[in-house]
């Protein structure tokens, strides 16, 4: 019963793995995938990790994995906040309607493409 | 079974990401997609450990997932100081 409830929750967490790389494949710009990406890895990678730790037969690994789920929603939107910062200060043009809020923020003008 | 289907979305799962990391324009697509592939490789070894298996590659799952993360803070600082 245990292993099922573990193994259900970490389906979960592979499903939305799946959306989220289905969403890096297929949407426009980085900004879109980077979107997609983050909410994946956060939510998918955690549900997975709280699977097995719900699921482990080793009561000495629940720690680690929740160390691990724990990690994921501390490191995920810091990872994707660098990764955007870094395409917005290199090349891509991130509206389609040519207003750029950070353009001013930053001083910084990123290459029209 | 279950653990059969989680391990064939998060199969197919990391072959989107690896179609995203060739066909990337820029380098912060193809930063975006190792970060993805790496987090599909975390979620499979965490589907084995649900699954009842051996609970031995729990440091491994640690390891990656921060070899992911830091890997990735470094590329993106490194790309935002060259440029492209």
């Amino acid at each position: 019963m245990r292993s099922l409830i573990a193994q259900c929750i970490a389906l979960g967490g592979a499903a939305l793995m799946l959306i989220g790389a289905i969403g890096a494949v297929r949407f426009a710009t980085v900004f879109h995938r980077m979107h997609a990406l983050s909410v994946a890895g956060a939510t998918g990678l955690g549900l997975i990790a709280l699977g097995a730790a719900i699921g482990s037969t080793d009561a000495d690994a629940v720690a680690p994995l929740l160390l691990v789920m724990v990690f994921q929603f501390l490191t995920v939107p810091v990872a994707s906040h660098l990764i955007a910062r870094a395409a917005h200060r290199s090349v891509e043009r991130v509206t389609s309607t040519g207003i750029d809020d950070l353009r001013s923020a930053d001083g910084h003008t990123p290459l029209e493409g | 079974m279950i653990s059969t289907i989680s391990m064939a979305m998060l199969g197919l799962a990391a072959l989107c990401f690896a179609t995203r990391l060739v066909l990337g324009p820029t380098i912060p697509d193809r930063l975006l997609a190792l970060d993805g592939v790496l987090l599909c490789i975390v979620g499979g070894l965490g589907v084995q450990i649900a699954r009842g298996g051996s609970t031995i590659v729990v440091g491994v799952m640690v390891v990656i997932a921060v070899v992911a993360f830091v890997g990735a803070a470094m590329a993106a600082r490194f790309i935002e100081r060259r440029g492209a």
